[in-house]
């Protein structure tokens, strides 16, 4: 048995693939690919793969993780290759690293950062600074019963402003805290006057555990 | 175009993106000629089609031809289209479909023909062939349901009959050389004339009489045949299948390989429409199946194999192709699914080797509660068959198994009726006579109905159709006799299979009532969300066509049917003389015990039958 952590990209139109149906697309290129996927034992054996942090769907990536079990060990390039080889259009590997023991696990997974186009006039410096500054950032949350408030300040790790239509957010994500960039999004049209709140284009940069550190190496 | 704002806004926006592993892509400005190949269904139904593979695979061998996909937009995203002005569209270059050079629609069912209203409607093509214009695509169809074109014959400009590997490329170059001529529009479809195969309704005018029957049916044009064959590929271990099949993003229907074992049928039974117009049989060789098997499981990397054909285990190699189809799926976790199985050689060993991999519930089709009734159908199988088969089924650990019938057959009585549910009660017996260690710990046993329609083509074509209220009496009768908690039932609507009834041998009269029902609304009338029978009686109103015309009267073997000039096999009289020994339930033996004389080795030219 042997492990690996695969990085990938989700371009143009793939970025409509749900996560669901990236499981069961993954499990057909490491099918075609000619790897040696691990199966679970018993009546309904399923593969050995797992795809962390789930990304919404629309969004584009180039730091998507999955982590999978081989029967049998194979080097780390040529698994990129041959998976590359037989890919759907809009999805690449792009690295590949052999896992050992002692590795960060994918629910060590705790932010991420977005590259964030808005549509209309976007938004000024200054105004994003200010809303930035605010002790609270609370936005009604709807669940099945209720509607509450909810403070996504702790959440928000920071908005870095590139220009009055592009912004880098860094936001917590994974199990123990979850933020889209739509939800701070619609925060910001609710603070900012003028903010459209709408975002032409999403696209994940990165995903790095608590201290930062990027959960595969290259 | 550029569809992203509206896809963001819709459930599944997979159906609509056309970049999924083995599609193609080419440059569309450097083709000659563009066709778009559309299903009249939603994406995961339409992608489930094998017929559509194997001619998108066709097309696309050709250097100068680029075969596209379109699908019915579900509701939501035809919401959308209309609200923002997007018209149908291609799936792999996002091309309105209007400025392709073809259009074609597969016909599977009829109740999807007002979805190829719907769609015309959407790319903005103009409805009726008469009126489109020099520089507005050709639209053309194919499939079972072109067998009677003529409900759609005012909106289509021509019809490919039969098998279409070799027609749609004779077609293509049809088009090459009259492209290059420069002719007007009508010239090419002059030119089809002379391709055998191929139907152009406009060079053909019906006349009625006062009852609303046909009183003539005769070609304006004089290269136009007075009959259309219907074309079909005689070495089929020869022809052309796909190794490399899209695999979608979103689970479809039939998510998985499929691999066509033969065509046609031996069987004969009367009521079936495929087991008449696909003959005659003609199998592939075990070994290109194999052969085909391995491409398609290195190409695709599905997860299950599924043989295609009427009857699977008529297949006369069956036993090389499943060992040998067992070697190449079974260590790489691929299940092997064998779908219509017969229940008269349905066996212990066939059976094992379907659920190596997984064990999923079996189907069996009796079709009739009595031995009477399937005589009649010439469905040719027994009580002890059934018994038999579902005693290997419950003692090899299948605890479900689903019965399947029809209701509204001809000479139909509640005898037969109570027959269904006398069956479903031995079943059970049988679930019982195993013993319990061996047994499944849950047993259900599902009676499903679904009701006659007859069909164009078979020898049922001349009678009476049941209407609603005699289908929904019998089926609360049914109802009433299962009485076994064991047994579940379950049945098709009643409404929907008049509707099916009346387009099944339909004229072309009910142009006008598809025209208006899509202007009212109607649209993916397979689905029981969206069927809408008042609609579709309002849709005949409005039209002035009375739907009961079409099947609650018996015609007279004298009548001209709508579906005479189309020639798909098996002779007229070979129908008559079924129907007639139906009447007497006299069974008639299977093509390779007996010869039944249908004609269509010699109407086909192929002298030889499976």
């Amino acid at each position: 048995m042997a492990k690996y952590r695969l990085e990938f990209s989700k371009e143009g139109d793939a970025k409509f693939v749900s996560h669901l149906d990236l499981v069961r697309l993954f499990t057909r290129v490491f099918k075609r690919a000619r790897l040696p996927l691990a199966y679970s034992e018993g009546f309904n054996p399923h593969p050995k793969m797992s795809i962390g942090i789930p990304l919404s769907v629309g969004v584009t990536s180039e730091a998507e993780l999955l982590d999978a079990e081989f029967y049998e060990e194979v080097p780390a390039l040529e698994i990129k290759e041959r998976m590359n080889e037989t890919m759907p259009i809009g999805i690449a590997i792009t690295k590949v690293q052999m896992l050992e023991q002692g590795m960060p696990k994918l629910s060590s997974v705790s932010r991420a950062s977005y590259r964030v186009s808005l549509s209309g006039d976007g938004v000024a410096k200054e105004a994003l600074a200010e809303f930035l500054k605010r002790e609270t950032i609370e936005i009604e949350k709807k669940t099945k019963r209720s509607e509450k408030l909810v403070d996504i300040k702790p959440d928000i790790f920071g908005i870095l402003w590139e220009d009055e239509t592009t912004l880098v957010m860094t936001l917590a994500t994974g199990s123990a805290a979850n933020l889209k960039p739509e939800v701070v999004l619609s925060a910001m049209k609710l603070y900012i006057p003028g903010c459209s709140g709408e975002a032409a284009a999403v696209h994940r940069l990165s995903m790095t555990d608590d201290n930062g550190c990027a959960l595969i190496a290259g | 175009m550029n569809i992203d704002r509206l896809l963001a806004r819709v459930q599944k926006p997979t159906r609509y993106i056309g970049t999924e592993f083995n599609s193609v892509h080419k440059n569309p400005e450097e083709m000659a000629i563009r066709f778009a190949f559309c299903f009249p269904d939603v994406y995961e139904v339409g992608m489930s089609h094998l017929g559509m593979k194997i001619l998108y695979h066709l097309l696309n061998r050709e250097e100068d031809i680029y075969c596209e996909r379109v699908f019915a937009p579900w509701v939501d995203m035809e919401e959308e289209m209309r609200k923002e002005g997007v018209p149908l569209f291609s799936l792999e270059t996002t091309s309105p479909v209007a400025d392709f050079d073809f259009v074609g629609f597969t016909l599977q069912y009829e109740m999807s023909f007002s979805n190829i209203i719907n769609m015309l409607d959407l790319a903005g093509i103009s409805l009726y062939s008469s009126e489109r214009k020099e520089d507005e695509p050709f639209v053309c169809c194919g499939g079972p349901c072109a067998y009677n074109p003529e409900p759609l014959a005012d909106f289509v400009d021509f019809f490919m009959l039969g098998e279409g590997e070799e027609v749609m490329l004779e077609v293509m170059d049809a088009y090459r050389k009259w492209k290059a001529s420069g002719a007007p529009r009508r010239a090419f479809l002059e030119s089809l004339l002379l391709v055998p195969g191929v139907y152009v309704p406009c060079f053909y005018d019906v006349t009625y009489n006062d009852d609303g029957t046909i009183a003539s049916f005769l070609a304006n044009h004089p290269s136009a045949p007075k009959t259309i064959t219907k074309r079909i590929i005689h070495d089929l271990d020869k022809v052309i299948y796909p190794d490399n099949f899209i695999v979608p993003f979103m689970e479809i229907v039939h998510d998985r390989m499929m691999l066509e074992v033969f065509r046609g049928c031996i069987r004969g039974c009367r009521f079936c429409q495929a087991g008449m117009v696909y003959r005659p049989v003609r199998e592939k060789s075990a070994k290109t199946l194999l052969d085909c098997a391995q491409k398609l499981i290195d190409s695709t990397g599905y997860e299950e194999l599924s043989i295609s054909s009427l009857s699977t285990s008529d297949y006369t190699e069956l036993k090389e192709l499943t060992d040998g189809l067992l070697d190449l799926t079974e260590e790489k976790k691929i299940s092997l699914s064998l779908p219509s199985l017969r229940l008269d050689n349905f066996s212990m060993e066939l059976m094992q080797k379907v659920q190596k991999v997984r064990k999923s519930g079996l189907t069996f089709a009796p079709e009739a509660g009595t031995q009477r009734l399937r005589d009649v159908i010439n469905k040719g199988v027994t009580e002890e068959d059934l018994l038999r088969a579902a005693s290997i089924a419950f003692g090899g650990g299948y605890g479900g198994v689903k019965l399947y019938f029809m209701m509204g057959l001809p000479t139909e009585t509640n005898e037969d009726l109570a027959g269904i549910a006398k069956l479903a009660e031995k079943v059970v017996e049988c679930y019982f006579a195993v013993p319990k260690e061996q047994r499944n710990k849950n047993l259900k046993v599902t009676v499903s109905t679904s009701s006659f329609v007859p069909k164009p083509h078979t020898p049922f074509q001349w009678v009476r159709q049941n209407d609603v209220d005699e289908l929904l009496e019998k089926q609360n009768f049914l109802k009433g006799q299962i009485t076994s908690k064991r047994v579940s039932y379950n049945w098709h609507e009643a409404k929907l299979s008049v509707l099916e009834g009346v387009f099944a041998r339909g004229d072309r009269k009910l142009s006008k009532v598809l025209a208006c029902a899509q202007k009212l609304g109607a649209r993916f009338d397979g689905w029981h969300e969206f069927f809408d029978w008042d609609l579709w009686m309002d849709a005949f109103r409005k039209a002035g066509v009375d739907p009961y015309f079409y099947n609650l009267r018996e015609r007279s073997y004298d009548e001209i049917l709508p579906w005479d000039h189309i020639n798909a096999g098996p002779s007229k009289e070979f129908l008559m003389r079924e129907n007639e020994k139906a009447k007497r339930a006299e069974v008639t033996p299977n093509c390779r015990e007996k010869c039944a004389g249908c004609g269509v080795n010699v109407s086909l030219g192929g002298g030889h039958c499976g």
